[in-house]
């Protein structure tokens, strides 16, 4: 109890070693966790090279993917054309690539696009409250309830058909979740007793806002981004698909599936490849974000694994 | 020597409803330099709302807390933030009493606002004040979820004491303890008192750490102060302190099978229109307690009661 204080050297000189600052040990516990979890890190190691190979197409694709060889239709797998070839002669590799590429790109633009719009509006709404939070939530509704697909052919209807149409509608239609998360955890957080006790320390509210509600809501908006953006990516791939997203001869994996669409019963390997891509991308966001989620909270990091002290 | 000075001191929570209900009303208090004041109650009398009055944790509707000559109501968030290492409290033990992404460290580095401390600095503060509380460096890194309720709270207590303060609220501060750690931390809090020249306001159901620590014990009463008294003992006058002595429990078995109820244990637990607060549920209510409200006076220095049966 009234033990004396013994501080050696040696031992201020561990301490120093186990100290960690909030930002590295937020980082480290949840790099530990996530590496305990086989699924999750398979998951993202296969969309780290995805996601690596998309972004490195014009250095790793074997042929450009728009040259148009009409005396090599429709070709076998080979040494020179890895996967074959297209209806117009193009190395089909290559166009997976690019097709990684754009389609990446664009579900990105839009879920960065949504949580620009998204995190600030649910702060607001969660922090300020009374009308603006009620004015917020009920655009929000709005946003939730309206089609995105309905929409977004009314655009192309009046507009022309551009792959901008597609990111600006699903930008602006699919904010609402993350807002309605913020909202609800700032709610809930701000009358926390550790807020108040923040405050009792003689804290700033910037101090409190960022180090406790901003701590603690950062972690369900990353999980539901990761589980969100699979969505996106099979939106994005189906109204390329339906012709009013990415436009061809740009590739996509929704204009590589539908351009393979008419050969399905004379070479039915041509759909294939881009349908296993999305197949596993999307898989892999899934078994990523959910073992993020377990990786993230604390509440589910209890029984994941306990015995991690930050050493 | 007043340290702090409470006049007139309520809150309602909800302003706009019809009807006012105060969770704490007209409170008129003074908490000497030095001293460790008792504060008991039942559940929802309004203990903590109190505490949290007096460190401006909760704007009052009205009244004044006075301290260093200064009204602590009338200050801004940033003014109070300045004075808030003097004026420290030991949180209620719960669940989300600390935040659950911050090591042990970080909870009780956050009331050390000084910049000039360096990191290491603080760390051996940091354990300095974990081994006064009985435990030890390994604590450091451990997350608030992975603690015991009796750890959290030491971790709770160490977290109010270390920017060496002046008065400290500790609400509940020892509850969840079992007797052992209970009188060892009621111990460590007496001795630091001694060292640290602290004040105290002892919050407690507990009325024997009460008794253990308190040099006055103030009863409050649905957002009232029935009495002021010097010692929780026997002395007791007002009827809702006698209630509430008698319903502490008794180690000793023989006095178990004596049914002592003081109160009218069904009573409408209301706050009265007009007349002592406490007229619903005690058994010696007159016509004068309905009509008029009773103020806390009494005759012999310190003990101070809210009754008109107990003048004589």
């Amino acid at each position: 109890m009234f033990r004396k204080q013994v501080l050696t050297d040696k031992n201020i000189e561990d301490m120093k070693n186990n100290a960690l600052d909030s930002r590295s040990s937020f980082l480290k516990r949840t790099i530990h966790n996530l590496k305990s979890n086989k699924p999750a890190l398979i998951g993202g190691m296969v969309l780290l090279a995805l996601i690596v190979i998309g972004f490195a197409a014009p250095l790793l694709a074997p042929h450009d993917p728009l040259e148009v060889e009409t005396s090599n239709r429709l070709l076998s797998p080979s040494l020179q054309y890895p996967l074959g070839t297209d209806h117009m002669g193009r190395c089909i590799l290559s166009r997976l690539m690019y097709a990684t590429r754009t389609s990446l790109i664009t579900a990105l633009i839009i879920l960065a696009g949504n949580l620009a719009i998204g995190i600030p509006l649910g702060l607001i709404a969660g922090y300020v409250g009374g009308k603006i939070d009620n004015l917020i939530m009920r655009v929000a509704d709005i946003a939730l309830t309206f089609p995105s697909s309905l929409i977004l052919l009314a655009v192309i209807g009046i507009f022309g058909t551009n792959v901008i149409y597609m990111i600006l509608v699903l930008t602006f239609l699919w904010w609402a979740p993350y807002a309605r998360i913020l909202r609800s955890l700032v709610i809930k957080l701000k009358e926390q007793d550790f807020v108040m006790a923040a405050e009792a320390a003689g804290r700033s509210k910037t101090y409190i806002a960022f180090k406790h509600i901003g701590l603690c809501s950062i972690s369900p908006v990353i999980v539901l981004a990761t589980l969100k953006i699979s969505s996106i990516i099979m939106h994005v791939a189906s109204y390329s698909f339906i012709g009013i997203g990415t436009q061809a001869p740009n590739a996509d994996w929704g204009v590589m599936l539908s351009e393979s669409r008419e050969f399905i019963f004379t070479r039915p390997i041509l759909i294939a490849w881009p349908a296993i891509v999305i197949v596993i991308v999307v898989l892999c966001l899934n078994i990523f974000g959910e073992g993020l989620k377990d990786a993230l909270l604390p509440n589910t990091r209890m029984n994941a694994n306990s015995s991690y002290k930050g050493d | 020597m007043d340290i702090l000075t409470i006049n007139n001191l309520s809150k309602c929570f909800d302003m706009k409803a019809k009807k006012r209900i105060y969770a704490v009303k007209d409170i008129d208090l003074h908490i000497k330099e030095g001293e460790a004041l008792g504060l008991v109650g039942e559940s929802g009398c309004g203990k903590s709302t109190l505490a949290k009055l007096i460190l401006q944790l909760e704007r009052p509707t009205e009244g004044e807390v006075i301290y260093k000559d200064e009204d602590l109501v009338k200050k801004k968030f940033r003014q109070m933030q300045e004075i808030r290492n003097e004026l420290q409290m030991v949180f209620q033990n719960s669940a989300n009493m600390f935040n659950p992404y911050f090591t042990v460290k970080q909870i009780i580095m956050e009331p050390i606002n000084d910049k000039t401390v360096s990191k290491e600095e603080k760390e051996k503060m940091i354990v300095a004040m974990l081994e006064k509380l009985g435990l030890d460096e390994s604590f450091v890194n451990r997350y608030g979820n992975e603690l015991s309720g009796g750890q959290r709270q030491r971790v709770g207590i160490a977290r109010a004491l270390i920017s060496q303060p002046r008065f400290v609220v500790c609400d509940e501060a020892v509850s969840s303890l079992d007797y052992i750690i209970k009188k060892q931390i009621l111990d460590l809090l007496l001795s630091l008192k001694e060292q640290m020249g602290l004040t105290y306001l002892f919050i407690s159901h507990d009325l024997s750490s009460v008794k253990r620590v308190c040099d006055r014990v103030v009863v409050m009463y649905l957002g009232n102060i029935v009495e002021i008294l010097p010692r929780l003992d026997e002395d007791a006058r007002h009827p809702y302190t006698k209630a509430l002595l008698a319903a502490s429990l008794d180690i000793d078995p023989r006095n178990r099978t004596k049914q002592k109820v003081l109160y009218k244990e069904h009573g409408e637990k209301s706050i009265p229109k007009e007349g002592c607060i406490f007229q619903y549920r005690c058994l010696y209510a007159n016509d004068e307690c309905r009509s008029k409200r009773p103020e806390l006076k009494g005759g012999d220095g310190d003990h101070l009661v809210a009754c008109h049966l107990c003048r004589d």
